[in-house]
């Protein structure tokens, strides 16, 4: 592995395998071995399947596909938090990763503290990092700050503490994933430019984004993934168009769910979700549901033995393939621990009041990931239906909110 | 970081390859210990005082219990010095294990999204708990010298001693941890061995009170020897009983390069599991 040039990354004929459920108690175990003896391989889930491609040293690489296609998997195993199943993974040079912006904060330590721990969780000597000190400082822009507890530091100020010690790291392989989807617009200008900083220096760059736009100006080959098998490897033109095509016919979405088979998952303790259905149905002679009302999604599951899960999301997504919004469950759980819990078999309700779509045909896709948030463990999809709008005259746009008017002309009293 | 090369059928890496590893990464695991320590006592109104109170207020709880309820024979030595000696070192024990078994888990967030030898949080929090004994060592100190015990030069046998002690904490720990992230039962099982084990080691009487045809089992106990050692090294100004010793420092050994490979061997398995 070693006669590869610094800076290069390969995959060669990669599969990952993780066992559901099982481990963490001795009464899991004892279950899961007798689960194995008896030759029961439903439980397996193998997130990436002979996967093989390289990237040559400064050149930048589009991962993209569904959710549970395999992206975050392929991230872990290039910066060896996980290992390969099968194949090799090979991967020259410093590597460096704008995953988790922050890793090893701690609330009661300083920004001060917190830039040294961070920086030797991501491999910076503490030489390094006193050398590069009032720079990080600078470029965070938290002078002021940098001696309070980062307890007291607003999301925006966290993120950019963090981004600015991932910044200094000066990697040979930078992993990227949907770290643009926090911060502001300024500071995900600032990412951007950072990532071309990069790659101008010479930075392989592996870039996860469900924004096209964005992958095809920083890309100039992807990589198509989806149920964990390559679906499209070349120019990123070509492949973020033929994931933009899945996406609208909804083949995205179904490749996605097969990773949970529903044949023979409720019967060994796997979640399936029954259905998934968007209420009230509307009555034939109204044209749909009404965008100032309320409606709720509702999710039927069965889950064959009891078990936490990590994260629910539900998506909504127009007829064009428009994601019109998405919304987790993070928080949703208030103060009932066991929000999280499936067991038996249930319904969860999400209420949108109000629904605030525009006219047109939708459907729902629901996903629910494991307690690690890492794997989808179950997803549904809901039928199509229709949103009319509250007024005679269907308004473009992608949602009605809820507005007020008012009218205060100067010299009014 | 220069080079990595990751592939499922690569040869297993050597203790070697371990141990240098874990020396790149030497200042994560001194930030790591610093955090700890930190973190431990920004939030606590007495701050560090805690190490030195919770040895102390079970010294008191058992000086009442065993030298005014029950007596316990303690030759010359004041009971209160008997068994503060013995409670010190053992309390770095249990607080290593509390704090070092939980680690992995605790920091889950970090296993499963950034590489690093995952043995530097256990270890840290053992570097931690050795913060903690250094300051309620003065104490001890203070103790000697106010029950007019004499220092010999055979106080320095505390230093082996520490450091066979820190050796067998830290083989404990590794195991332990990784058990922890496969088997959450071991939080429950944790605290209940160690009541059992510190009453199987002479933490609260002295080794003598144990039947003669029961003493080499007894001693089979890494720690009963290490206790015993400390107190002949600071109260009796003699060193400690060698054979025990070296059979500890045999064991400890064997255990600690045991612990290591076994953590080295699952610790890929961490992050998909925890």
């Amino acid at each position: 592995m070693s006669d590869l040039p610094v800076g290069t990354v390969s995959f060669v004929g990669v599969s990952k395998r993780y066992r559901l459920g099982g481990l963490g108690t001795l009464r899991g175990t004892l279950a899961a071995l007798s689960n194995r003896v008896r030759g029961d391989a439903a439980r397996d889930l193998w997130a990436l399947r002979d996967v093989s491609f390289h990237v040559e040293p400064g050149s930048a690489l589009g991962l993209i596909g569904p959710n549970g296609a395999g992206k975050t998997t392929a991230l872990k195993l290039l910066s060896n938090i996980t290992q390969p199943t099968e194949g090799q993974v090979a991967i020259t040079g410093r590597v460096s990763s704008l995953i988790e912006l922050g890793a090893g904060f701690h609330p009661e330590l300083t920004g001060r503290e917190n830039i040294y721990l961070n920086g030797a969780i991501l491999g910076l000597s503490r030489h390094e990092i006193r050398q590069k000190l009032d720079q990080i400082i600078a470029f965070s822009e938290l002078e002021r700050f940098i001696d309070t507890p980062v307890k007291r530091y607003s999301s925006g100020m966290y993120v950019r503490l963090g981004f600015a010690v991932a910044a200094h790291v000066e990697p040979d392989v930078l992993l990227v994933d949907e770290v643009l989807a926090v911060g502001d617009a300024s500071f995900r200008q600032r990412c951007i430019e950072h990532m071309h900083t990069l790659q101008q220096r010479g930075t392989t760059i592996l870039f996860v984004s469900h924004n096209m736009h964005l992958v095809r100006s920083m890309c100039t080959t992807a990589l198509l993934l989806v149920g964990g098998r390559i679906r499209a490897h070349g120019g990123v033109e070509e492949v973020s168009a033929a994931y933009e095509n899945a996406m609208l016919t909804g083949d995205g979405h179904h490749a996605a769910s097969q990773a949970t088979d529903p044949a023979t998952a409720s019967s060994n303790g796997q979640v399936v979700l029954t259905s998934v259905q968007v209420l009230p149905v509307p009555s034939d002679e109204d044209y749909g549901l009404p965008s100032d009302r309320a409606a709720t999604v509702r999710i039927d599951y069965r889950a064959g033995r009891p078990q936490r899960i990590g994260r629910i999301d539900v998506r909504t997504f127009r007829s064009d393939g428009t994601l019109c919004n998405a919304i987790d469950s993070l928080g949703a759980d208030g103060h009932d621990r066991r929000f999280l819990e499936l067991s038996g078999s249930g319904a969860i309700e999400v209420c949108y009041d109000p629904l605030q779509l525009t006219v047109g045909r939708y459907h729902v896709l629901v996903q629910i990931t494991d307690p690690s948030d890492s794997l989808v463990i179950a997803s549904g999809q809901s039928p199509a239906f229709s949103v009319r709008e509250a007024y005679t005259v269907p308004e473009p746009g992608l949602y009605m909110p809820k507005v007020a008017w008012s009218h205060r002309r100067e010299g009014d009293p | 970081m220069t080079s990595l090369a990751l592939s499922a059928e690569k040869g297993r890496p050597t203790l070697v390859g371990h141990w240098t590893q874990l020396y790149r990464y030497r200042d994560l695991l001194w930030l790591w210990t610093l955090r700890e320590v930190q973190i431990r006592y920004k939030q606590s109104i007495l701050g560090v005082a805690w190490a030195v109170l919770q040895p102390l207020v079970l010294a008191m709880v058992f000086t009442v219990v065993f030298s005014r309820l029950v007596r316990v024979d303690t030759g010359d030595v004041p009971y209160p010095l008997f068994s503060y000696v013995a409670l010190v070192p053992w309390t770095f024990m249990t607080t290593s294990l509390s704090f070092g078994i939980a680690s992995l888990v605790n920091n889950m967030n970090l296993v499963t999204k950034i590489y690093f030898p995952r043995e530097i949080l256990p270890l840290a929090s053992v570097g931690a708990a050795v913060v903690d004994l250094l300051i309620s060592g003065v104490i001890v100190l203070g103790m000697l010298l106010a029950y007019g015990i004499p220092l010999t030069w055979a106080c320095l046998w505390v230093i082996p001693l520490l450091a066979l002690q820190v050796v067998l904490t830290v083989a404990i720990v590794l195991v332990g941890s990784a058990l922890l992230v496969f088997f959450r039962d071991v939080r429950f099982v944790v605290p209940l061995l160690t009541q059992v084990w510190m009453y199987a080691t002479p933490v609260i009487y002295p080794a003598s009170m144990v039947p003669e045809r029961f003493r080499s089992l007894y001693f089979w106990n890494p720690m009963a020897g290490i206790i015993e050692g400390y107190r002949s090294a600071l109260l009796d100004g003699a060193p400690p009983e060698a054979t025990t010793l070296v059979r500890g420092a045999i064991a400890t050994l064997i255990l600690l390069v045991g612990g290591y490979l076994f953590f080295k061997r699952v610790e890929p398995a961490f992050a998909d599991l925890i």
